[in-house]
């Protein structure tokens, strides 16, 4: 249950907020001028607020979608990314998110058609143009609360080279199930072996929930894909992943996949820093890390160990062309 | 610790009588203690919430990330006289700037927006609570606290059927006194999550024990910090070993600690 909902004064008649009141009759209501003034002061807790986050109802004035970098893409001929969500219904303990963020409380921006006005002027007829989902936040975590996904269907329908990714962690693909499938909006699930679920993926559904929710989805006819990301050195490791693809992959007819990507666990030194404060008793950030240029990540020969492994082993299931691999820029 | 600042005696004396607090011998601001709560008195206005919330931060010997609470008496056009309300958003009306209290754990009080007048106002124009202190205490707690951790609870004493008069000392206190002990229990599940911010007890003690024996300067000490939370991270009931310890100097001791660290592989929790 959400308990607070705050909302930008300029939307609060917004249909989109008018539909997500009444959903939470329950909450109570609080307006305020721009999110920033509850989402960004410096006097926040990311940890304390993520036992009991509020929803904040904005609109997105700029940068609606942007530019992804260079090294990431699945193939298409360019590649754009957008947040109509900052932060997670989720509590994975190496996510990005809890060091970039002073709140946690989940701000959604209703002004789903300016997103997609703003795609509108990035398509170019005959070129594959992607739009990324899910960078900030999960793209379905929350979808019976926000109706992102039914709310963009139509616009992708009728734009056949947009395609959308919707990157999840969530089962919530009931709003995609409802209608015929789509060529051009793959649904990419997010995995770690169970292992690493349980220790760090704290509140996500467990593996087998989230490779039943998948295979559901493909079976139904959309285009669904596999993001290994980020790759997490333990102790069997080798033993883990590899067992992790086979129940995924064995599964899963690999002409039913759109790709799989994989990349190592890399995090920006500030954002680093800030999680080791929030988490100070957290194992998983106390050994085997390095700093290399701006980034903290495990140290090379170990990250190329991981990656190399898993690129073998995903060679066994997949072909070539469906298997990416992304690194954040700056890689050394 | 809870740090509980009121305007007026007659707000204090319920909590003062409740918490068990003892008068301390302070100038400026009457300062309250016990064995876990302060209060300070600081009179009407935002001006005299803010030195006082300054004062007894330093009184109580400049605690970081603690609960803090505005307790006291508002207005509001339409709620009972009586009534308690927990603030959700706090305005200072002269300079347009908000805070948004966080509410983290249930409360037994419903809550509301509360406006801070610098004079009094028995328009009931706003559709919220209206103080006179509030917006000095939010601006000076968040200094060294958590949105998570201030908060404000008012109680109504005058509404458009019932104007603002100064309420008799008595009257305060039997609007008050009823919720000291629901009060007490928010403030207290406050602290318990509040522990979640502490640095990990045994890097405390171990950081004391080496910075006694030997000299570090400030960066070596926050290197140290640093380290010993890795070290406490991964070994939770462990000192570090003697090798470590007993380097000659401040540096042999960050070099060896950092280089055992280092060595480690990645460990899952």
């Amino acid at each position: 249950m959400i308990p607070y909902i705050y909302i930008e004064r300029e939307i609060r008649d917004h249909p989109r907020v008018e539909a997500i009141l009444l959903r939470h009759q329950r909450a109570t209501v609080v307006e305020c001028e721009r999110y920033g003034e509850v989402f960004n002061p410096k006097a926040q807790n990311f940890r304390l607020q993520k036992q009991r986050p509020a929803l904040i109802l904005a609109k997105k004035h700029k940068n609606l979608v942007q530019q992804a970098p260079a090294s990431y893409g699945v193939g298409g001929d360019s590649n754009y990314y957008f947040s109509h969500m900052l932060n997670c219904l989720y509590d994975c303990r190496y996510c990005f998110l809890q060091g970039m963020y002073r709140s946690a409380n989940y701000v959604l921006f209703v002004n789903y058609e300016d997103f997609l006005t703003a795609m509108d002027t990035l398509v170019l007829p005959g070129r594959q143009t992607w739009f990324f989902s899910g960078y900030d936040g999960d793209s379905l975590a929350l979808e019976p609360v926000t109706d992102f996904a039914a709310s963009m269907l139509p616009w992708f329908e009728q734009h056949p080279d947009a395609w959308l990714e919707l990157r999840t962690k969530s089962t919530q693909i009931g709003a995609l199930l409802q209608r015929s499938p789509l060529a051009n909006v793959v649904t990419a699930f997010s995995f770690t072996p169970e292992a690493v679920w349980k220790a760090t993926e704290h509140r996500v559904p467990s593996v087998e929930r989230r490779a039943g929710a998948m295979l559901q989805l493909a079976r139904a006819g959309w285009p669904v894909a596999l993001r290994i990301d980020p790759l997490i050195w333990h102790k069997d490791y080798q033993k883990h992943y590899r067992q992790l693809f086979r129940t995924l992959l064995e599964a899963l007819p690999p002409d039913l996949i759109h790709s799989v990507t994989t990349g190592p666990f890399r995090m920006p030194q500030p954002f680093f820093r800030n999680m080791e404060r929030l988490y100070p008793e957290e194992p998983l950030f106390a050994a085997g890390l390095e700093t290399r240029g701006k980034m903290v990540s495990y140290p090379l020969e170990r990250e190329r160990e991981m990656v190399d492994f898993c690129l073998q082993e995903l060679a066994k299931y997949l072909p070539e062309e469906k298997i990416y691999m992304n690194l954040p820029e700056n890689d050394s | 610790m809870i740090h509980i600042v009121t305007a007026f005696d007659a707000e204090a004396r319920p909590l003062i009588d409740h918490f068990r607090l003892r008068r301390q011998a302070d100038h400026g601001f009457p300062v309250y203690a016990g064995d876990d709560a302060w209060l300070v008195v600081s009179g009407p206005g935002k001006v005299n919430a803010a030195a006082a919330t300054a004062h007894l931060h330093g009184r109580a010997g400049l605690p970081w990330d603690n609960t803090w609470i505005n307790v006291g008496i508002a207005g509001h056009a339409e709620l009972s006289q009586g009534e308690p309300r927990i603030a959700h958003k706090v305005t200072d009306e002269t300079s347009g700037k908000s805070w948004y209290p966080a509410l983290i754990t249930r409360t037994p009080w419903n809550s509301a927006p509360l406006v801070t007048v610098d004079r009094e106002d028995n328009s009931y124009a706003s559709d919220g609570l209206v103080d006179m202190e509030a917006a000095g205490f939010m601006e000076t707690a968040l200094r060294f606290s958590s949105s998570e951790l201030v908060h404000a609870l008012k109680v109504v004493s005058d509404n458009r059927a019932n104007p603002a008069r100064i309420p008799g000392p008595s009257q305060v206190k039997s609007w008050l006194a009823p919720h000291a002990e629901a009060l007490e229990k928010f403030c207290r599940t406050l602290e318990r999550l509040a522990m979640l911010l502490e640095t990990p007890a045994g890097v405390t003690q171990q950081y004391e024990r080496l910075t006694a024996a030997m000299h570090f300067t400030v960066s070596q000490q926050n290197r140290l910090q640093q380290l010993l939370q890795r070290w406490q991270a991964l070994n939770p009931d462990m000192q570090i070993p003697a090798p470590v310890s007993e380097q000659a100097t401040a540096q042999a001791l960050l070099d060896a600690l950092q280089e055992r660290l280092d060595a480690l592989p990645p460990v899952l929790p």
